[in-house]
């Protein structure tokens, strides 16, 4: 028998250490010379043994059955008993060998092709989400317009309108749309996300409202922010 | 649908992937091009074959799990590991892929089925394959102890380069199976086996 680094570590486990010994002595797995393969399995473990400190429980176990086994086949049989089928006490052990074996050959198949993707590049995502909730036009604009309607009525509540304010509406725009965007931006770069109530906290007059309005469809529109309810609440998002 | 039409689409197509990134499903697609997913796929296979292998362009259209998505072509990464550096390899033991092929093949399957084909426990192999996507739980089991099921992952057919599940090789290439055996047709001949233990014996 060769000599001899037997070491344990190269073997995945016990079957896998059968199945070598299987193949080097070039005996029919299915008809295995189970005297010769324990006793080359013992070896390597009691080898093991010197070196190791530990052997795994898996090779033990196997240790054991293969003596089992062994004795087993050793044993005379009983003349009654062999007109009968016996089973053959290696024949669990074979259909598990067989089992695995099937399994230890695809692994090559996989272990061939693991490589395949370290030779591709892939990019990171573009930013999908946000273009996705835009285009699809996802995001609540009638809640936006009932928040906007809301809003209207609450300011009307407390002031009743005067002749003035609309005189600002007929006339010149006197809160030009693009400082409110510009101050609406502001608030959502600070912030990230904002309530859109709380944008007109400190209105003056209904066309400063107006102007905030469309300050933040502006701005939804440039996709620079988007929309959402939160507990009946609504939210504009910065998305930048 | 014209050529132009179709060129039209394909470009779209291309864009599309571009900006994705990531794999795009083929349902998807489908419904931005308003088409019935069977036609489309057709116009998608078709142009995935010209892009990759007739006009072979830097990108590759690479197709997993209903998925589509641009990768470099393989040929550039020589140049590619010059500009971006190596990409650190797929690192996965053997028992990992012993693992990995009894569950490609048996999936959903518990851990306990996993240790008993390899004979061996396989928790270290298994968490490492969690670990990089390329298995997942796929529910338990309705068994006592209610045991994990593990099953693959679209990311184990986009690491293995594989289309589908059914792209693995039929397992029993094997020429004799386990069946053969248990209809007795490879009978131990009693003569070989009296002389192995009498062999035995000797030693």
């Amino acid at each position: 028998m060769e000599q001899l680094s037997l070491k344990l570590d190269a073997f995945e486990g016990p079957l896998d250490l059968l199945l070598h010994l299987i193949q080097k002595n070039k005996v029919n797995i299915y008809d295995i010379p189970i005297v010769l393969i324990t006793d080359q399995y013992m070896e390597y473990i009691e080898q093991a043994g010197k070196t190791d400190l530990e052997i795994s429980s898996e090779f033990l176990v196997m240790a054991a059955r293969l003596l089992y086994i062994k004795s087993k086949m050793l044993l005379p049989k009983h003349e009654e008993l062999e007109e009968e089928e016996e089973e053959d006490p290696r024949q669990e052990l074979i259909q598990n060998l067989i089992e695995y074996k099937k399994y230890k050959e695809v692994s090559e198949f996989f272990g061939d092709r693991k490589n395949i993707c370290d030779y591709m590049y892939f990019k990171a995502p573009g930013k999908v989400n946000d273009f996705k909730v835009i285009n699809n036009a996802q995001m609540p604009f009638e809640k936006l317009a009932d928040a906007f309607q809301r809003v209207m009525e609450k300011f009307e509540e407390r002031n009743n309108p005067s002749k003035e304010s609309f005189e600002g509406i007929v006339g010149r725009e006197p809160v030009p749309v693009k400082g409110k965007i510009k101050q609406v931006k502001r608030v959502l770069n600070s912030k990230g996300q904002v309530s859109f109530v709380s944008l007109f906290k400190e209105v003056k007059s209904k066309s400063e409202i107006v102007a905030i309005f469309l300050a933040v469809l502006e701005l939804i529109r440039d996709c620079m922010a988007t929309v959402c309810v939160n507990n009946n609440e609504v939210y504009i998002n910065n998305c930048e | 649908m014209n050529k132009e039409e179709l060129r039209e689409i394909e470009n779209a197509i291309e864009a599309i992937l571009f900006v994705a990134g990531d794999g795009v499903e083929e349902a998807l697609l489908a419904e931005i091009f308003e088409m019935k997913q069977d036609k489309f796929r057709e116009i998608m296979t078709a142009f995935a074959d010209k892009y990759n292998f007739d006009e072979k362009h830097g990108l590759k259209i690479i197709e997993y799990g209903g998925m589509y998505q641009l990768s470099t072509r393989p040929e550039c990464v020589e140049y590619l590991s010059r500009f971006a550096g190596n990409k650190k390899p797929t690192n996965l033991s053997n028992a990992a892929l012993e693992v990995l092929s009894i569950i490609a093949y048996n999936q959903p399957v518990t851990r306990s089925t996993i240790d008993k084909i390899r004979g061996v426990d396989s928790f270290g192999p298994l968490e490492k394959l969690i670990n990089r996507d390329i298995i997942e739980e796929k529910g338990r089991l309705d068994a006592p102890g209610r045991p994990i099921l593990y099953g693959t992952t679209k990311e184990f057919l986009k690491v293995f380069g594989l289309k589908s599940i059914f792209d693995i090789p039929e397992l029993d290439s094997m020429q004799l199976s386990v069946e053969d055996f248990e209809n007795g047709e490879l009978k131990m001949p009693e003569a070989e086996a009296e002389d192995e233990i009498s062999r035995g014996e000797e030693q």
